[in-house]
Order: structure tokens, then C-alpha cells, then sequence
């Protein structure tokens, strides 16, 4: 080939983490040149002998495909220099671990790096811990349990260590009582399937949302007594009471502090706004993000889109809501910006409904969403496409629907209707982005 | 002699006088004849002889006639001493003529006559004569003055018309000649003599044009200059032009810079220059002759003299002189100045000049089309072959050449070979040059050209003009979930009213409950049967739902889904027939005639949910729930009135509303709004009263088997659906007749189904599509509904010929979930 034909453009790169600064001068370098070849030339110029993958910025937008293709997108001149930021690029997210289970999971949450929960259609919540031994099986649903979130903190002046929903209209708090754990306390009051938990930051609330389209409000305080609201409406269903299955009747029943009324249709997501404790966030069938205040129990914010909600998210990092839709997006959302222009970002690639989406816990860029069409997408809202899509590894798993996503630390959970909780280990940027964003 | 020379010069003059100007000539006081009436003008000024003498020079010279010249016919007698003298000014045509004739001949016109030698060779050149004799028309009573004789012949003729500069010159001269003895003076100080006004300006006689530029005309005698008077501009000329009647016959006089008004009689006398003839407006030119000196006898001659001589010989001084202005017109030298100028532009022919005339369907219309003239189409640009050097590839082959050379010129593609000169200076002419420049000129000439307006039409704006499916969104276009669990056909799904659950009832005799967001089945009911209908009980307060399952009917609860209050009001309105039931056994007796069974299932059934079983005779082929939720509608497959029955479901009561029923029954449905109830059977769909046990009108589709209806949820329009592919929609105010028939399915419509929320619809059918429209009805009345195709949605597999049984929308979301022969269910969105 010819080099002497290639188009060539002046670059001038420029190093997000200090540790990988390469002198500030700029270099002639073929249009063609991708993000392979540009990383190729950081390493040399850094002397590297093991090469460091890296990914190139363009303002603020990664560079995906040849720098010729972008200079054409943004019709720029290949004249003038062009500047690239450069960061080590994340690898690609890699299955550590799979836990098979029987029934479909509905969800999964990590309490520690080493100890995640399951929630299963079998109404069953399993505790996994990292040496794939299922520790504890907790029963006391009668249906399918919608919905876990594990207290990922649980020093913090509470006895429970994770909370789960579930479609037989309650919301059971799990603790370790007496050296096993053991349901402390029941939420009742919904009147249809509780759609998802979120417990605040710290720890002392946690709000459910539900299909009969309320969000309830709940201390996370184990009550002396049972705080039985329906006492007189369950004496009225004395004989149905009887047909219960003994072990969820004999759990406390804990009542709800208030009650958010305003969905007009089933509530599928809600989750807490970790810069401000008495924020919440949620978003339903109704194809609204609402905004509320608890502590007044007020509607303070309503943002509409045309399209069903069927997870949301909160970053403290970005300060977005990122929202799965049933019209196979994702979306951002700025909270604080006003109606107009609230969707920031719209991103699409899934080939399915978007189940769940969630925020890297210590970036302000990573995002990943899990979807019907059984991958995990991803993503870095500087490009407007998935970094990495993460397919099914197993047989078992391919065509599966993804159901529940956590991201804790550098592990990616995903679970779906295959049964089989997916463990991803990620390593990426994010804990240097931690450092520039604390320094 | 003289007297009678006096007297027929006077009576002559009488006659010539109106071709000068008549006040002209004043009254003569010594040689007047009163008798003349023309003569009685009342100009009392005098002219002196002598003094006419010096005018007449002038005015001779004015004529371009050389006063010495002027002198031989003024004073005959003095001519041989000025003869010597002549010949200076060449130039002149007349004058050097007249003075060669007279030169030539070394004579005096007077001596003429007496000369026999002359006479002699008068009669010689006879001819001559008679020409000149001929060309000399009127002035012979002129000519009698100098011959007096010879003045018979004085006819007119047409050559005399056409030389007006000959006969003037003649004329006037000769008429003046005339004047001089009989006419007193004229007064000097006469207006139209120019040289006796003041002029206002001093630049003498030069062109005007050489002041053009400069603001002054001139200068005054102290060598000042003269400003020439301000003028308007052209607005104001305008303005004051259209102010001004007077403005035609307003001439501009650049010398003196003023404006000159004409009178009417200067504005005849230039209409008459113009049109070419005299300008005096009394000069007859034809004027009858007066026979003075005739051949005939008179009885009482005017003179008793015997005639002479010269009075019967034609004039040889004439004749010569005649004879000279022939010849110099023969040669070219005379031409004719008063002739209109020959245009020297050269002339084309236009051929469509008298085009419009000629038309004779001249309308305004063709004349417009025809002035807008087209533009000849412009030549091509040379290419590159054209070139004298053109580039190695376009030169030809020899192949090429040879083809060219061989084909026929006619039909050749270009008419020219591409040649190669190697340089500009070896280019020869081209030969073919005249020629090509010919065939252009006739194109542009008389190649016909013409607007061809011809009328576009697309096929697309026959098209009626539907609004962009982009616009009418949200409506499902693509498929979301798959719903996999049944081994069987679904024949039929239902959504519950919260828009969470899905059920769906198939050939497998199982009925499945399936989680909607999730594709999640949640529960399975195995009724052994084939389920054909599954359908949730629309109130909101209970949750039930009925599955036509076999012959029987079960009312299930799915317990799971509701909270305690729900199953409470379920249960009580699902068991509490089973009291009045009983009640109802003890007190009369049922009509046995119905062929209906309530039941309480069995203990293991009534673990699952099953509260209630229904069972008839015949397959139940459809449940229908009243909107309220109480009433249940069944239809069985047979023939005849007790096919459709209705349940009540909270007294566990049944009844026939049709003793009667004509032709199989298809599909049944509760109004929305209304207490109808609508039944289809194979060719018509007729709606009842149920209160008023009625029939209120039977809508006519016109298809040979009705497969399935549906009214929208307003309840004023029905979409009805045939095993002969067709879908039509009524307007229920409108006619019987369907508003619109649409047949866009290749097989069989299965199922129609309106959305209960989005102004949707869709179709079903055995070609494994489902086509979704969107139909808009409006509140306005007036207004008719709209359907719109959408989307046809394509997933389900064709089994046995079947394809898409069911279809259902989403109570809440603008989604579509349908159901095949293939066992799969399929959501869309």
C-alpha cells in the first residue's frame, strides 16, 4: 500500500490520567488510523513493553472508527490539530462465575464483593456468597419474588441485610437473627406486585413502588410489635388467612410511613437520589420519571417520554437518571435541568425490552443495562454507542431474557430467565476517574 | 402684337397665378385688367420694376438656378453679352444644360424662330420634338410667351407628375419671368422673409449640433455669451405636453431656442409636403385649358395678323433644351429628389407575417400561443472531438472509419470524422460550413416548434390523500416478546383490565397466565379440553375470568393476582349464585328446556381457582362478558335459538334471549355503551334490543361468511371480518352498508379487534400477518372516520393453513398481542 497517499492529520494527544502524559506536541499520523493504531502509539511514545489498551476522546465524545470518519461527521478540516484525550480503556467485561438456578431470576443485587442476592420467580431469595455456595435459601414469599436489594452497607445501625418484593404483595426485610437469617419483618400494604426496592444511602428508609401504582414509604427499623394495619380486613378474611402458608403469616407486619400516590399505572422502578436522602426517583407504565420529595411525600418533579419505564437509576457521579424502556433505549435524564430538554441522551442499541440499567458505582460515565435480548450492553455516555455488549457465554443462556443488573465495584450481576446468575468482572477506568474527581 | 402678348401673358398667369401663393401678388395698378376677378385682391402694395428685377435673382438663386442664367429669360435681349460669361458653376445640372443647349446652338431662343437652318433641322429631329413636346405638358402657355406660337399641345402627362424638380425649375423660372412684367412689387418687409427679423441668437448658420453640449448659444456683441433659456426636463415636458392642446403643432426652433406654434396653415402645407404634393392648397394642377391660340378659324380672331411662322413650328430651342434634361436623365445625372428614398436595409420574408391574418380560427387564445415565440434549441457545444487536435482517443479506427464511410450520411450519428491536423495552421476549410450553416438558418427559420403541454398525472395523486403512518404513532411495529409455553393452538387471549396479565387458552386444553412485561407464565390451568375462548371479566372490583373449555364454562380466580379485598368480591360474585341457585330450585321449577348445568367443581379444580363450571351441551365456541361484569355471554356450535346463551353470573342463571335464530351463528358481543347485544352469523350482523327484546337493525357486509366483529369502544362503528378476506367497517349512523370495505389480508381475517384506548385496529389472519390501521373516529359528526393501514406485522409461522388466530390490545399501552396456530403468542409493540 501507499503510504504516501493516506490523508494525514496533525494530532496532539493529550492524557486524562497523569501517569500516562506523554509529551505535549503534536504528531502527523494517517487518517485511517483507528483506536488500535492510536493506542499503538501512546505505548510507544510511553515506552510501554506490556501495551496498555487505550480509548481516544474527541470533545468529549469517543473516537469510534477512523479519525477520517470523524473529521467527515463533524465536518472539520483536516488541516487544523486535532486534539485527542486518552484515557486506559476498560477491558472487556469477562464471565468469572455462573450460579445456576431453577426458576427464572427477577433480580439480583450485590451485597458485598463477595456475597450477592437473588431474588427467583420460585419465591425464593438465595444468598450466593463468591465461592459459589448458595449460603442461605429464604422462603416466606407465596409468589414470585420481583425484587431484591441488599443493604450494602449493613454496619450502619441496622439489623437487615437485604429487603425483597415480591409479586404476593409484600416486601420482606432478611436479617440475621439468632446466627441465620431470618425474615424480620413484613411490608404490607401494597395491593398488587411489588415492582421494586431501593433503600437509602443511609440505610434507615427504603420505598417500595408497585403495580397498583403507589410507592410506599418504609423505616427500616424492625418494629417491637407487629404493626398490623389490615388486622380488622384480615379478621374480615379470616378463612383466607387460614389458607396462607404458615411462613410468611407468622413474620412481624410492618406498616408504611406514606404513601405516594400519583403513577396512573403500575410503578416498575424507583430509587433513591444519593446526593439528597429525602429524593426519590421513579419511573412506571404511565411513561413518566416523577420526582419526590418523601419526607413531604410530594410529587416535586414529572418528566414525561412516550414510552414505557421499566427500570431507573440514579448516579451521584453524573447526577443522571438512566431509564430502560420498553422501546429497546435507554435514556438519560438530567433531574435538575427543566422539562424541555430532560432526556439528555437517548441510547440504543438492545434488540430487546431494556430490563435494568445500573450506574457504575464510582464512575460518572459507565452505565450498563441488561436486556430481553440476553445481553449486557456497556456503556460510556461519552459515545452514543456501547463500549462493550456482553453476550450469553453458555448455551443455556443464549435467547434467554435478562431480567436483573448490579454493578458492584468491578462486578457486573446479571440474572434472567436461563437461571442463571451471570458474574462479570469488570476492569475499567473508573477508580482513576475516582482520583481525578477527588483530587 | 405686344398687346396681345400682354394679354394672353395675363390671362396665362391668371391661370398659373394659384400656384404661387395668391395674395402674393397685389394688385397691379398700370397693366391691371379689372375684369379679372381673380385679380380683385385687395393688396394695394407696389412693385418697381427694377427692383423686381434684383428678387428675382435672388429667388433664382434660392432655386439653385444661376442668376446669369436667370438674366437670359429675364432680358432676352441682353443675353449674347452675358452668354460669354457663363459656365463657371458646373455643378448645376439645369443651368450648365440649359447653358450647353444655348451654348451649343451660339443662339438666342428668339433668333430661334427667325433661323430657317434651325427650323430645318427642327423638322429633322421631328421626333425629338414630339418627346419633348410630350414631356413639356402644361407650360406651354408659358412657352407661347417666347414662341408665340406652338401652343396647342399641352396635354398632360404622367412622366411630367413624376419629374415635379423638372417642371418646377421650369416652371418657376418661366412663371417668374412672367411675373416680372406684370406683377408690382412685392413689400421687402414681409413676415416670411427670415433675413429681416432679428435673429436671438449669433452663431450664424452653423450646426446646432455644436452648442449641444455647451449651456450658452453663441455670444452678444460684447462677446458675452448667450445662456441658452432654461428648459424643463423631461417629466416636466411630459406634464406640460399633456397640459398643452397645442402640443403638435408645437415644433422646437433649436437656433433660436423657442418653441415655435404652427399655424394650420403651415401644419397643411407640411401634410402636404409630406404626402408629396403642392404645398399651396389652391394650385390646381389640372386646370382646364383655355384655347387662346387655337388651329380653328375664329370668326372674330383676336388678331388680325397672319399667324406666324414660329406659332405652327414646334420650338427647336425647346426641343434641344428638352432634349438635354432627356439625355441627362437618360445618363443618370437627374435623378428624381423627391422620390421616397429606397430603404437599403436588406428585407427578410417573413413567412408567418400575414400568418394571423390568414387564420380562420383566429382566436385570442391561438394568436397568445402563437406570439410566445419559442427559442430555437442552441446549438451544441463542440466536444472534444471536434477538436483540429483531439486527444488520441477519440480519433477513430480505421474499423470505424470504414463504418462511418459506409453508412449512410442520412443516418450517420455525427456528420464529421474526427480528424487530428497537428496544429491550427494545417487546418483547411471546413467545407461542409455553408452548408451547416444553412440547415441552422432553415431551422431556425421554418422549423415549426410548439409547447407541448401534456398533463402529468402520478399515480400517486389519485392516491387518496391519507396522513404519514409517522405521524399517527404510537402503534406496534415490531415484535417484543414471544410468550413460548403452549404445545397447541392458542385460539384465544384476553389482557386483564390492569393490563399486567396475560391469559391464553389453547388446543392443548391447558389455559396459561403469563406475566406481560416479562414473558413469564405464571400459572397453568390443564382444563383437558380445548379451550376455545379465555376472557377476563372487564369490572375492576373483581378478578375473574371465564374459559370456554369443551362444553363447559369454567369462572376462575386466579387468586394470586389480587390482594384479599379483590378476592373477597370475586369469590362472593362468583359462589354467591350457588345460594340462589339453590333457592331458586326450591322454589320453581328451571326451565329444563335450557340446556345449561351450574356446577361446583371439583375440590382439586377449586385448588386451582376454578370456582364455578358452567356446562352445555355443544363446544362453547365464544365467551363474552357484558361490561359490567355480571353478564356472560356464551355461544355454542349448533344451529338455532339456544346457541346463544346469556349467564348471569352473580345468581348462576341462564337464559335464552333467541327462541329462533336463522343460519349458524359466528360471533357475538355486548354493545359497549348500549344494551345491544350484536350477533353475526354468516352473511349479516344483526344488533338487538335486549331490553326492548328488539332488533334494531342488521348491517349487510356483503361477504359470504363473517368470521368476526368487534365495535369500537365509542360504540358507533363495527368492524366486521370474513373468512373471504375481507374487513368492513360500519358507521352504525350511517347505513347498513359498511362505510368502507378493505381487503388487503391474502387469506382469511380470523380476528378484528379495536383498541380500547388508541384510535387502533387490527386484523388478523390465516396469512400469518396481522395488519394494524389506524381508525381515528371523531366526535364531530360530520366528520367521517378515518382509516389508515399502518403496519402489517409479520412473525407467526403458518400451521395447517392457519395462521394468526387471536389478536388483543393492551388496555393500557398502544401494544398488540396476538396469538397463532403455532403456539406461540406474541407481543408487539
Amino acid at each position: 500500500m501507499d503510504s504516501s497517499n493516506e490523508a494525514r492529520v496533525q494530532i496532539r494527544l493529550v492524557a486524562r490520567q497523569p501517569k500516562y502524559a506523554v509529551p505535549d506536541t503534536s504528531i502527523l499520523v494517517p487518517q485511517q488510523l483507528q483506536r488500535y493504531g492510536l493506542s499503538e502509539i501512546v505505548n510507544h511514545l510511553l515506552g510501554n513493553e506490556k501495551p496498555v489498551p487505550f480509548d481516544f476522546m474527541t470533545d468529549g465524545q469517543f473516537l469510534r472508527g477512523t479519525i477520517s470518519t470523524y473529521l467527515k461527521e463533524k465536518s472539520l478540516s483536516a488541516e487544523n490539530i486535532l486534539t485527542l484525550e486518552y484515557i486506559e480503556s476498560m477491558l472487556p467485561p469477562t464471565e468469572i462465575a455462573s450460579y445456576s438456578h431453577d426458576d427464572w431470576i427477577s433480580s439480583v443485587s450485590a451485597a458485598s464483593a463477595d456475597r450477592f442476592v437473588v431474588g427467583s420467580y420460585d419465591g425464593v431469595v438465595r444468598v450466593w456468597n463468591a465461592q459459589s455456595e448458595c449460603e442461605d435459601e429464604l422462603r416466606a414469599h407465596e409468589s414470585a419474588v420481583k425484587c431484591v436489594v441488599a443493604v450494602k452497607d449493613p454496619a450502619r445501625r441496622s439489623r437487615v441485610e437485604l429487603i425483597s418484593g415480591s409479586q404476593d404483595r409484600t416486601a420482606v426485610a432478611w436479617g440475621t437473627k439468632g446466627g441465620q437469617r431470618k425474615a424480620l419483618y413484613a411490608a404490607r400494604g401494597h395491593t398488587d406486585s411489588i415492582e421494586s426496592v431501593a433503600i437509602n444511602p443511609s440505610n434507615t428508609h427504603f420505598v417500595t413502588a408497585s403495580a397498583d401504582s403507589t410507592i410506599r414509604f418504609w423505616s427500616m427499623a424492625v418494629p417491637k410489635q407487629s404493626e398490623d394495619s389490615q388486622l380488622e380486613e384480615s379478621a374480615v378474611s379470616a378463612p383466607a388467612a387460614k389458607k396462607r402458608k404458615n411462613v410468611n403469616a407468622d413474620i412481624m407486619t410492618k406498616a408504611a410511613i406514606g404513601t405516594l400516590n400519583g403513577h396512573v399505572g403500575p410503578v416498575t422502578s424507583v430509587c433513591f437520589n444519593a446526593d439528597q436522602e429525602s429524593q426519590i426517583f421513579s419511573g412506571g407504565w404511565d411513561h413518566s420519571v416523577r420526582t419526590w420529595d418523601v419526607a413531604s411525600g410530594v410529587n416535586v418533579m414529572t418528566n414525561l417520554c412516550d414510552k414505557v419505564i421499566l427500570d431507573i437509576d440514579y448516579s451521584a457521579h453524573s447526577r443522571l437518571i438512566a431509564t430502560g424502556h420498553a422501546d429497546r433505549s435507554v435514556r438519560l435524564w438530567d433531574p435538575r435541568s427543566d422539562d424541555s430538554t430532560v432526556v439528555k441522551m437517548r441510547l440504543s442499541s438492545h434488540k430487546g425490552f431494556v430490563s435494568s440499567v445500573a450506574w457504575a458505582p464510582n464512575s460518572a460515565y459507565m452505565l450498563a443495562s441488561a436486556s430481553h435480548d440476553s445481553t449486557i450492553k456497556v456503556w460510556d455516555i461519552r459515545s452514543r454507542t456501547p463500549l462493550y455488549t456482553v453476550y450469553a457465554a453458555s448455551d443455556k443462556d443464549k435467547g434467554k431474557k435478562l431480567l436483573g443488573l448490579d454493578w458492584h465495584k468491578s462486578l457486573l450481576l446479571a440474572g434472567g430467565e436461563s437461571g442463571s446468575l451471570r458474574i462479570h468482572s469488570v476492569n475499567s477506568q473508573y477508580s482513576d476517574d475516582q482520583e481525578q474527581t477527588s483530587a | 402684337m405686344v398687346g396681345q402678348n400682354k394679354g394672353k401673358k395675363r390671362g396665362a398667369s391668371s391661370h398659373e397665378a394659384p400656384a404661387e401663393k395668391a395674395p402674393l401678388f397685389p394688385k397691379s395698378k398700370g397693366i391691371d385688367v379689372p375684369s379679372d376677378p381673380e385679380y380683385s385682391s385687395d393688396d394695394d402694395e407696389e412693385v418697381e420694376e427694377g427692383d423686381f428685377d434684383e428678387m428675382l435673382k435672388e429667388m433664382a438663386n434660392d432655386q439653385g438656378i444661376d442668376s446669369d442664367d436667370a438674366n437670359d429669360y429675364i432680358a432676352g435681349d441682353s443675353l449674347d453679352e452675358e452668354e460669354e460669361e457663363e459656365g463657371d458653376d458646373e455643378s448645376d445640372i439645369h443651368s450648365s444644360d440649359i447653358e450647353g443647349a444655348s451654348s451649343e446652338d451660339g443662339d438666342d431662343e428668339s433668333e430661334d424662330g427667325e433661323d430657317p437652318e434651325e427650323s430645318d433641322n427642327e423638322e429633322d429631329s421631328s421626333l425629338e420634338r414630339v418627346a419633348s413636346r410630350s414631356t413639356d405638358g402644361q407650360h406651354t402657355a408659358v412657352d407661347s410667351q417666347n414662341e408665340a406660337e406652338g401652343s396647342g399641345e399641352e396635354e398632360l402627362d404622367e412622366v411630367n407628375m413624376d419629374k415635379l424638380t423638372i417642371r418646377d425649375f421650369v416652371g418657376d423660372i418661366q412663371g417668374w419671368k412672367e411675373y416680372r412684367k406684370t406683377l408690382p412689387q412685392i413689400d421687402a418687409g414681409y413676415a416670411s422673409d427670415s433675413s429681416t427679423e432679428d435673429p436671438a441668437n449669433t452663431i450664424g448658420n452653423v450646426p446646432i449640433e455644436w452648442y449641444e453640449d455647451y449651456p450658452h448659444i453663441g455670444y452678444d456683441i460684447d462677446g458675452k455669451r448667450i445662456l441658452k433659456p432654461a428648459t424643463a426636463d423631461e417629466l416636466d415636458k411630459f406634464l406640460a405636453n399633456m397640459d398643452d392642446p397645442d402640443v403638435f403643432r408645437t415644433a422646437r426652433d433649436e437656433v433660436n431656442q423657442q418653441d415655435v406654434k404652427l399655424s394650420e396653415e403651415e401644419i397643411d402645407i407640411i401634410r402636404r409636403i409630406q404626402g408629396g404634393n403642392i404645398p399651396d392648397a389652391d394650385y390646381n394642377p389640372y386646370e382646364e385649358t383655355v384655347e387662346w391660340f387655337t388651329s380653328k378659324t375664329m370668326q372674330m380672331p383676336l388678331s388680325g395678323a397672319p399667324l406666324a411662322k414660329r406659332g405652327f413650328i414646334p420650338s427647336k430651342w425647346e426641343h434641344k433644351r428638352v432634349m438635354k434634361i432627356v439625355r441627362a436623365i437618360r445618363q443618370g445625372r437627374i435623378t428624381r429628389s423627391g422620390a421616397p428614398s429606397q430603404d437599403t436595409k436588406p428585407r427578410f420574408y417573413d413567412v408567418w407575417e400575414k400568418a394571423e391574418e390568414n387564420d380562420d380560427d383566429n382566436t385570442h387564445q391561438k394568436r397568445m400561443a402563437r406570439r410566445a415565440r419559442m427559442p430555437a434549441p442552441r446549438l451544441a457545444l463542440p466536444s472534444h472531438d471536434e477538436s483540429y487536435h483531439p486527444p488520441a482517443e477519440y480519433l477513430p479506427s480505421e474499423a470505424e472509419r470504414q463504418s462511418w464511410l459506409d453508412e449512410d450520411p442520412d443516418h450517420r450519428k455525427k456528420n464529421y470524422l474526427p480528424q487530428d491536423f497537428g496544429s491550427l495552421r494545417s487546418v483547411p476549410g471546413y467545407e461542409r460550413f455553408v452548408q451547416e450553416r444553412f440547415q441552422r438558418c432553415l431551422d431556425l427559420y421554418l422549423a415549426p416548434r410548439m409547447l407541448k403541454r401534456t398533463t402529468q398525472l402520478n399515480a400517486e395523486e389519485l392516491m387518496p390523500k391519507l396522513p404519514d403512518p409517522r405521524d399517527l404513532r404510537p402503534f406496534p411495529s415490531v415484535e417484543s416478546l414471544v410468550y413460548l409455553g403452549h404445545t397447541g393452538r392458542v385460539r384465544s387471549i384476553s389482557v386483564d383490565p390492569t393490563g399486567l396479565w396475560l391469559l391464553s387458552g389453547s388446543d392443548d386444553g391447558t389455559v396459561r397466565l403469563w406475566e406481560i412485561v416479562s414473558g413469564r407464565c405464571a400459572k397453568i390451568w390443564d382444563l383437558k379440553e380445548t379451550v376455545h375462548m379465555v376472557a377476563w371479566c372487564p369490572s375492576a372490583d373483581v378478578c375473574v375470568f371465564a374459559a370456554a373449555a369443551g362444553s363447559r364454562t369454567v369462572i376462575v380466580i386466579p387468586s394470586e393476582l389480587c390482594d384479599e379485598h379483590k378476592r373477597l368480591l370475586s369469590e362472593e360474585l362468583v359462589r354467591a349464585g350457588f345460594n340462589s341457585a339453590a333457592q331458586a330450585e326450591e322454589g320453581e321449577e328451571e326451565d329444563d328446556s335450557l340446556p345449561v348445568s351450574w356446577d361446583m367443581p371439583t375440590s382439586a379444580e377449586q385448588a386451582t381457582g376454578i370456582h364455578v363450571s358452567v356446562t352445555m351441551h355443544k363446544t362453547v365456541k365464544s365467551v363474552m362478558w357484558h361490561r359490567r361484569g355480571d353478564y356472560l355471554a356464551t355461544l355454542t356450535a349448533e344451529e338455532g335459538g339456544s346457541s346463544v346463551l346469556i349467564h348471569q353470573v352473580s345468581k348462576h342463571k341462564s337464559q335464552r334471549p333467541f327462541r329462533k335464530l336463522k343460519g349458524a351463528v359466528q360471533s357475538i358481543m355486548f354493545h359497549p355503551t348500549k344494551p345491544w347485544f350484536l350477533v353475526a352469523t354468516q352473511r349479516y350482523v344483526r344488533i338487538y334490543n335486549l331490553m326492548q327484546q328488539a332488533l334494531i337493525k342488521t348491517l349487510q357486509p356483503g361477504v359470504k361468511w363473517i368470521s368476526s366483529i368487534d365495535v369500537h369502544p365509542q360504540g358507533d362503528n363495527v368492524i366486521v371480518g370474513s373468512y373471504d378476506k375481507k374487513l368492513s367497517w360500519f358507521d352504525l349512523d350511517l347505513s347498513v352498508k359498511p362505510y368502507r370495505s378493505i381487503r388487503y389480508h391474502r387469506q382469511a381475517i380470523r380476528q378484528v379487534q379495536y383498541s380500547r384506548k388508541f384510535p387502533l385496529f387490527a386484523t388478523t389472519s390465516d396469512d400469518g400477518t396481522i395488519q394494524v390501521y389506524h381508525g381515528m373516529v371523531y366526535q364531530d359528526l360530520n366528520q367521517n372516520p378515518l382509516i389508515v393501514p399502518l403496519k402489517i406485522l409479520r412473525g407467526h409461522e403458518i400451521r395447517n393453513s392457519l395462521g394468526v388466530l387471536d389478536c388483543v390490545f393492551h388496555p393500557i399501552q398502544p401494544w398488540l398481542i396476538s396469538s397463532g396456530a403455532d403456539g406461540t403468542i406474541r407481543l408487539w409493540t
